[in-house]
This record gives C-alpha cells, sequence and structure tokens, in this order.
C-alpha cells in the first residue's frame, strides 16, 4: 500500500534519515521503534508527506505521495492541541467536513468509544480521553493507512489497553499502520512487523516473531537472593536483591544456582523480550 | 470544487463557533469602544468658554477694529493660511468665527451661538469708524470631540481585532500544534488564511456596526454621509487589518516575540493616525509617516464620510491605498506562510 525506498533527509548537515526502507501492508501494523532521537517522527512526517524527503521516493498507492495522498491517510502526532471553544462532536464533524470521503461519525464514535465524550471540550477530557478523540480524529475520513505517534505515551493501563483495541480493530477493518511506541509490550501485542531505528538507520526489520527468533536466543533467569555465586555475579544484572542472568543454557545455570545454595522460591525463566532485544541492539551500537 | 467549499466553509465555522464562544473576548470587543465613547462624552461635555477666531491674511499688519476685537478677554485667535480648510472647520464648529483680511469679509456658521456673539463684540470693535467686513455665513451643527473621536475609535478597535484576534492567535495555534493538525489534511494554506479572515471579519463587522448602532442611538453622532460607503470602508479596513495579522503570524512561533511584533506596528499606527488629536500641526516627517499608516487612511475616510459627507469619488485614494495593503499582504502572507 505503501512504499519507500531509500529515504533520506536532514536538518541543515544533520542526517536524520539515511537510507530507509519502508513497506506498510494492508491490515497490518508496523512498529517503529527507536530511542529519542532516533529519527521515528522524522520518517513518520516524510513518510506523511509533512517533510520533503531529501533522497528516496515514497510511493502511495502506486503514486507519489502528495497533498492529495492525505484523504487518504490517518494522522496522529506525538502531541496536538485542539480548538478549545469547540465540542468533541464539533471537532470530529468539522475534520470530516475536511475530507472528500469521511467515515461514519456514528461509526467512529461506537469504535473509539467517545459517546460520553461528544458534549465536552478538549480542556475537559483527561490524557487517556483526549488521546481517543485524537485517533478517532486522524480515522475520521476512512484512511486506508494510519500513522500513530506515541499515542499512548503517558497513558495509564486501562488507557492503553482501550487505545491498544482500537488500534487492532483498524487492522482488522484493513488498514495500514504505523506505529511509533517506546512500550515494548505495545509493540509485541499489537505490531506485526517492526523496524528499529537508531541514529537514521534501519537497525532491524521483519515479522515481530522473526525479529525476536533472530535477537532473543536466549533466556533470563531471574531469582531473589542476597548472596549471588560469585562466578553468576558478571553476568548477573542485579536490581537489589533480584538478580536476572542472561543465559544460552538455563538447565546449568538452574544447577549452578542450587549448588550453591540459592533459594528457588522466587524463581522465575523466561525468553528475552523485545525490550531486551531493543536494549541489546541499540546499546550496541552506542 | 465543491469540496474546496466545503472544506473552507468547515473552517470559518469552526473558527466563528470559537471566536462565538470567546466571551470575554467578545464582550470586550463590544465594551471596550462603547466604554470610550461614553468616557469621551462626559470628559469633554463642559463647555467651553473661549471664543475661537481664525484669521486669514496675508498681511502683517491688522486694522485697529479687528486687532481690538481679537484683545478682547476670552477671544483666541490663530493665523490660518488654509481659508477652506478653516471654512470646514467653522462648519463644525471647531472654529467659532474665521476673519478673512484680505477679502475684507468675516465668516460665521448661523447654527453657532458664539459665532452671534462673536459677531456682535466684533461691531462693537469697529464702532464708529465707519470700517466694516462683509458678512458671509455657512450652516452645520454643532460638532463635539466625541464625534471627531468616534472614527478613530472604531477604526482602532478594528486594528486590536484584527492584530491580536488573527495574528497572534494564528501564532499560539502554531506553537500548541492546532495548525500541524491542520496541515495534516488535505486542506491548503490558502484556504486555511482565507477562512481566518472571513471567520474574523464578519465578527468585526458586526461588533462595530453594533457598536456604532447603539451609541448612535444614545449620543446622535454626527452622519453626514451614505452609511452604505461607510459599511463598505469598515469592510476594507477591517479586511486589510486582519491581512496585516496574517502577514505578522506567517512564520512566528513564538508568542513573546509575536505580541512584541504587534506592538511595535499597532502603537506607532495609533499615535500616527489622528484617533486621539490631529497632526495638522505636526512635522513635515511625521505627516509623511502618517501617509504609510493603513489606519490613518481609515480613519480619515470614515471621518470624510460621518463628518464631511464625502462620497467615494473624493475617498478613493484612501480605499484605493487600502485595498492595495490587504493585497500585498494576503500575498505576503499566503507566500510566507509555514504551517509548523
Amino acid at each position: 500500500m505503501l512504499e519507500a525506498k531509500a529515504l533520506g533527509y536532514a536538518y541543515g548537515r544533520v542526517d536524520a534519515l539515511c537510507g530507509v526502507d519502508v513497506t506498510l501492508h494492508a491490515g497490518q501494523c508496523l512498529g517503529l521503534l527507536g530511542r529519542n532521537g532516533a529519527g521515528k517522527t522524522t520518517l513518520m512526517e516524510v513518510l506523511e508527506g509533512l517533510l520533503p524527503c531529501t533522497r528516496g521516493e515514497i510511493r502511495f498507492h502506486g503514486a507519489a505521495v502528495d497533498a492529495r495522498a492525505r484523504e487518504r491517510m490517518g494522522i496522529m502526532f506525538q502531541y496536538t492541541a485542539l480548538p478549545e471553544q469547540l465540542y468533541v462532536r464539533e471537532l470530529l464533524q468539522m475534520f470530516a467536513r475536511l475530507y472528500t470521503r469521511s467515515a461514519s461519525i456514528e461509526a467512529l464514535v461506537e469504535q473509539c468509544e467517545l459517546a460520553p465524550l461528544l458534549a465536552r471540550r478538549p480542556s475537559e477530557l483527561s490524557g487517556g480521553q483526549r488521546q481517543r478523540v485524537l485517533l478517532a480524529l486522524a480515522l475520521v475520513n476512512d484512511p486506508d493507512v494510519v500513522f500513530l505517534d506515541e499515542p499512548t505515551a503517558g497513558l495509564d493501563p486501562r488507557a492503553r489497553r482501550a487505545l491498544w483495541r482500537i488500534i487492532q480493530g483498524c487492522c482488522e477493518q484493513g488498514r495500514a499502520v504505523l506505529l511509533s511506541t517506546h512500550y515494548m509490550d505495545e509493540a509485541e501485542a499489537l505490531c506485526q512487523r517492526l523496524l528499529v531505528l537508531h541514529e537514521g538507520r534501519v537497525m532491524a526489520q521483519g515479522e515481530t516473531a522473526s525479529v525476536l527468533a533472530q535477537h532473543a536466543t536466549q533466556s533470563v533467569v531471574s531469582v531473589q537472593t542476597r548472596d549471588l555465586p560469585e562466578a553468576l555475579q558478571s553476568i548477573a544484572h542485579s536490581e537489589g536483591d533480584q538478580h536476572h542472568i542472561v543465559t544460552d543454557d538455563v538447565s546449568a545455570c538452574v544447577q549452578q544456582l542450587l549448588a550453591h545454595g540459592v533459594d528457588l522460591q522466587a524463581l522465575q525463566v523466561r525468553r528475552k523480550g523485545l525490550e531486551e532485544v531493543f536494549l541489546e541492539l541499540t546499546e550496541a551500537l552506542s | 470544487m465543491r469540496a474546496w467549499w466545503r472544506q473552507s466553509a468547515a473552517l470559518v465555522r469552526a473558527r466563528s463557533t470559537e471566536l462565538v464562544r470567546e466571551r470575554t473576548t467578545l464582550w470586550w470587543n463590544i465594551l471596550f469602544p462603547a466604554l470610550m465613547i461614553v468616557a469621551f462624552v462626559y470628559a469633554f461635555s463642559s463647555d467651553n468658554t473661549r471664543f475661537r477666531v481664525a484669521v486669514h491674511s496675508e498681511l502683517d499688519q491688522l486694522s485697529g477694529g479687528v486687532h481690538a476685537f481679537l484683545q478682547t478677554r476670552f477671544v483666541q485667535s490663530r493665523r490660518v493660511d488654509d481659508l477652506d480648510a478653516a471654512l470646514q472647520k467653522l462648519r463644525r464648529h471647531e472654529w467659532d468665527m474665521v476673519v478673512n483680511i484680505d477679502q475684507a469679509e468675516f465668516w460665521v456658521n448661523e447654527n453657532s451661538g458664539n459665532g452671534y456673539v462673536l459677531e456682535r463684540l466684533l461691531e462693537q470693535s469697529f464702532g464708529s469708524s465707519g470700517v466694516r467686513l462683509e458678512r458671509r455665513s455657512l450652516q452645520g451643527p454643532r460638532l463635539r470631540y466625541v464625534d471627531w473621536a468616534l472614527p478613530g475609535v472604531l477604526a482602532m478597535n478594528l486594528m486590536f481585532s484584527g492584530l491580536w484576534g488573527v495574528g497572534f492567535v494564528l501564532v499560539r495555534y502554531r506553537k500548541n500544534g492546532v495548525l500541524k493538525r491542520i496541515a495534516a489534511t488535505p486542506v491548503s494554506a490558502f484556504q486555511f488564511l482565507l477562512a481566518q479572515l472571513l471567520s474574523r471579519l464578519w465578527l468585526m463587522v458586526a461588533i462595530t456596526v453594533v457598536v456604532y448602532t447603539a451609541l448612535h442611538w444614545v449620543f446622535e453622532f454626527a452622519m453626514r454621509g451614505s452609511y452604505l460607503l461607510l459599511l463598505a470602508l469598515c469592510v476594507l479596513g477591517a479586511t486589510t487589518m486582519i491581512a496585516l495579522g496574517l502577514v505578522l503570524a506567517a512564520r512566528t512561533h513564538s508568542e513573546e516575540f509575536g505580541s512584541g511584533v504587534v506592538n511595535v506596528l499597532s502603537w506607532p499606527m495609533l499615535l500616527l493616525s489622528e484617533v486621539w488629536f490631529s497632526l495638522a500641526g505636526a512635522a513635515a516627517p511625521l505627516q509623511w509617516l502618517s501617509q504609510l499608516s493603513p489606519l490613518a487612511h481609515l480613519v480619515r475616510a470614515a471621518r470624510a464620510i460621518m463628518l464631511d459627507g464625502a462620497g467615494l469619488m473624493q475617498l478613493w485614494g484612501h480605499f484605493a491605498y487600502l485595498g492595495g495593503v490587504t493585497a500585498l499582504c494576503l500575498a505576503l502572507s499566503a507566500w510566507r506562510f509555514r504551517w509548523t
């Protein structure tokens, strides 16, 4: 649906993006991961056509991206204020009129759970409610592709889950979603594919499962003890009495713990998650 | 094209709704000029006990009778070069008598009580010398300071509404990301600016009409020209001020810088545009600078319509200047405008 090749963008002499390839498929969510300043927002704005790419090309439905392409794009920025004197219902109606095609407001209200908020002004909304309204505004033109820049930043778990449901619904409706996030659990839960950016370059890209399979071959053994054996201290990541040991051989690690008389009551063993993979990938390059 | 109009109408409607709901701003826009006018009415309502005489003469020496007349206690005289301008002021009761020595004549306003008294004094001053000045008269109702100040106050309100209400709001919208959100839609910069202009324009004109009508009903201001022409001038002047605001806000990011720029532009315009006082006696460079101010053209044209009954033919220069500034500012703002 949307394909970008060898994208480049520079702020003055600083390269913010360098040779980035991105493909968005209908019905799939692509997770855009990267540290602060990695170029995630720049990449999104270049794909949205709000920033002109200095290198490479973008094709949306086979054509170059221009202002008309925004008819079929839904965009939710990291932070946006809204006209404070308009009610949520009026905001939805106004934004719907800015596009030639629009979604049913009623359906949108139901999908984003906005019914109790329609008669409120933006200043009367909580953080989670505000993000739901902004997401609804991004969907008001029934877009083919949706760009979501850290939509759940700063939300409580319940509000995050509410947004997750809407984002999953977008994919089920056949939309392509590009989701930028710092929450790895969110990326694992929502994204079929991942793209990890570091200093404007792609470090890893592919299906979520294959990225994990490629980089998360080890396991993490967690124990709670005051006396961790000296042999394990160098490979353990400790937080007080809690120790996390990354290992290829779980059996050998557990036997070593038993041999040193470590209490295994609070033992936890899990495969390395996306968060560890992300940290390893980005720290290795730093 | 239909979509273009639908988008523009949606923006105009949304912004208009916002403006109308900003009750404090709305009431301030109505009450500020009204309160100023009411204050002027009371501040300048006391009778002036001085009798003002304009003397037009190429000669250095005045005859004995005229000299004695001008020395009378409470008679305040001043030499004037422009006889026509002096007669225009006599018509508005800004002078009580005009003495034209070169033509051996004096002018009075038939509706002026002060003029009547001065005429009797002048006769007494000549006594039995036999020298007489020929009496000429004209008519015109008394003009209060508030009649003179009203066009300026209304124009000033238009200027502040245009610069602060449009320019400053756009800067705020740019800073808090509202503009960026609109930029993410198919709406063009020109459409957006046009919507800002139209939504503010109708409100500014409506407020001006309401304020003028209400105050006119109470104070019966002088109005010798065409209401339609005055309304057309109001629309053009408001458009000019909004266009100026759009240029100021085309790229400004900071509210602090934006307010500084608005102040730098508005206060010199205010001082150079004869809103409060005439620049007739001011230095030539100031008068030249005054010609550059769109507010000055707006005030002078409004005053000419309301006080002198001037028509479009006499005012085409002011209309053309305001139209030109508007077109230039709109083109500049559309060219320089940045969403972020």
